[in-house]
């Protein structure tokens, strides 16, 4: 649906030229969800951005739906971004209008008919939970409400793809979930294509099908999202899993950890399980194989489809903690030894 | 006061009203797309052009460098083509328009410069035709701060078609000119003052509700 191919972007400032995107290639199929992830200054945006061509490519070609948009005059280009919605993370309504009349933005552009655009608007504000919000303005709503404001205009005129720029980076957690789980079902129900931004692995692991990993303006590694999560190829890629796992150590334990490894001192290990069943039958196999003891500290697991993933903070007791210790090294990944506790 | 001064005032009143309305309908229907034109040409913006832009900034800055009483006179020959005469209220509203349009376009330019640059994204996203942004976007969302530059720009104008009764235009000034600077006629003068504050403070109240009335934000 999206075809993004050999795409480079440069921007010429007074003493430098920044290379935002330099040789991108990627492809979204129809009624998928695809994320691109990257830290700020990654080229993220500027990426979104040339698929509706808001920033114009320097080289390279964007194609959406067979249609090859690079190479269309600004009013053909005008009419075709008609079909492609995007949504902001910083929602950009019309303070002027009231809820109604932004969403019915995009139909007035169109010249629908009054009827047609109260009809449409009212199921769309339906859709987005907000019907009894039609007469109010921008200002008075939360966030939250606007993004789904946005939303609706961004659905009004039947769009054939959704881009997504940071749309929930503006907003508090909670909010985000509901935010995500809208976007879910809108793509579920009108099978609508959606490509989004963002720097929150969350966002990816909540509702990507596939995802992009962006950095200094380079598509490093993509793929499935299982795939991704449970098997990174790059350092910045595993930064981002590490970063939605949040396994810390409690404070009573880093007190009391130390260096030294004897006979009276047990590790503490931190290993990262993934997908695999087999693996998360750590603690029996542990003990099966080496009779080594494993007291869990700390642990977080997530899902992403079937497959399991997440990392565990455990106490190793027993004679061969040795053996267990290299096992955990060679058959999971990311194993390290925290210290030592008494 | 004796009827014959009360109805002086009375027409130099309606004249000063005249004379700012109708100067500042004109001084708008210059200065606004002027102003919209200066600010789509800047950089970074829909129709980016340094060379227009320049030009036409230049052009508003020597008009706004003019003294008004100088630009009264020194446009008199292009008053006479226009109305016919160089003296009277239709021929002050000449200057008027021009000399305010100039001071109209950069009120505008700024005013169009407040609006986020993410909203013209966002319509430009939604296949907005430039003027449909123009008309849509630009203008209902700069509205309030229009409505505070109208009333800007009409106490202006209060101010110089007083400046113009110095010189023949008629209204509230010339009859404060001269009955008060040439007659020393203490009362007219100071019932001119009077009515000039009142007409201000009206101009005033009038726009500040009519922006709040339209400000949404």
């Amino acid at each position: 649906m999206i075809e993004i191919l050999n795409v480079t972007k440069s921007f010429k400032t007074k003493n430098k030229t920044i290379h935002a995107l330099a040789d991108v290639s990627l492809t979204v199929e129809k009624g998928e969800i695809f994320g691109v992830i990257g830290t700020s200054g990654a080229g993220k945006s500027t990426l979104i951005r040339c698929v509706n061509l808001l920033e114009k490519p320097n080289d390279g070609k964007v194609i959406v739906d067979n249609i090859e948009l690079t190479k269309l005059s600004d009013s053909q280009l005008t009419l075709e971004r008609r079909k492609i919605a995007m949504i902001f993370q910083h929602f950009n309504l019309l303070s002027s209008r009231t809820v109604f009349d932004n969403i019915a933005f995009p139909l007035e552009l169109e010249g629908k008919s009054k009827s047609e655009t109260k009809e449409k608007v009212n199921s769309l504000l339906e859709l987005v939970g907000l019907n009894d919000k039609a007469k109010d303005y921008p200002a008075n709503l939360s966030g939250g409400q606007k993004q789904r404001v946005a939303i609706a205009r961004a659905l009004a005129n039947d769009p054939k793809v959704l881009l997504c720029d940071e749309a929930t980076s503006a907003l508090d957690p909670a909010t985000t979930k509901s935010i995500l789980k809208l976007l879910k079902s809108i793509n579920q129900k009108l099978n609508l294509t959606i490509l989004l931004i963002t720097h929150e692995m969350e966002v990816i692991k909540t509702i990507c099908d596939k995802v992009a990993v962006i950095d200094h303006g380079k598509l490093v590694e993509q793929g499935n999202v299982e795939k991704i999560f449970t098997n990174p190829q790059q350092k910045i890629t595993k930064g981002f899993i590490q970063s939605s796992l949040n396994v810390e150590l409690p404070l009573i334990f880093q007190n009391s950890l130390s260096n030294i490894d004897n006979e009276n001192n047990n590790p503490l290990v931190k290993f990262m399980l993934k997908g695999n069943n087999d693996q998360s039958f750590v603690i029996s196999n542990l003990y099966e194989k080496f009779q080594v003891k494993a007291k869990v500290i700390s642990a977080q697991l997530e899902y992403i489809g079937n497959l399991s993933f997440g990392l565990l903070l455990v106490e190793l007791q027993g004679e061969n903690i040795n053996e267990a210790l290299a096992y955990l090294e060679n058959e999971y990944s990311n194993t390290e030894i925290l210290g030592y506790v008494g | 006061m004796s009827d014959s001064i009360i109805n002086l005032l009375f027409q130099g009143t309606i004249e000063t009203i005249v004379m700012t309305l109708v100067s500042g309908f004109f001084g708008f229907v210059l200065g606004l797309p002027t102003g919209i034109f200066l600010f789509l040409t800047r950089k970074g913006q829909l129709l980016e052009n340094k060379i227009s832009h320049q030009i036409v900034s230049i052009i508003v800055n020597i008009f706004r460098s003019i003294p008004f009483i100088i630009l009264i006179v020194w446009m008199i020959p292009f008053t006479r083509t226009i109305v016919g005469t160089s003296i009277g209220v239709a021929a002050a509203l000449v200057p008027l328009s021009v000399g305010s349009a100039p001071f109209i376009a950069r009120l505008v330019e700024n005013s169009l410069l407040e609006i986020p640059s993410g909203l013209i994204e966002a319509a430009r996203s939604m296949g907005a035709k430039p003027l449909q942004i123009i008309r849509k976007v630009l203008l209902p969302e700069a509205l309030p701060s229009l409505i505070n530059n109208v009333s800007i720009t009409l106490i202006t104008l209060v101010g110089y078609s007083a400046m113009g009764g110095a010189v023949g235009a008629g209204g509230l000034g010339q009859v404060g000119y001269q009955y008060g600077y040439i007659g020393y006629d203490f009362a007219v003068m100071n019932a001119v003052l009077i009515l000039l504050i009142i007409l201000v403070f009206i101009i005033q109240i009038a726009g500040d509700f009519l922006s709040k009335k339209f400000n949404h934000r």
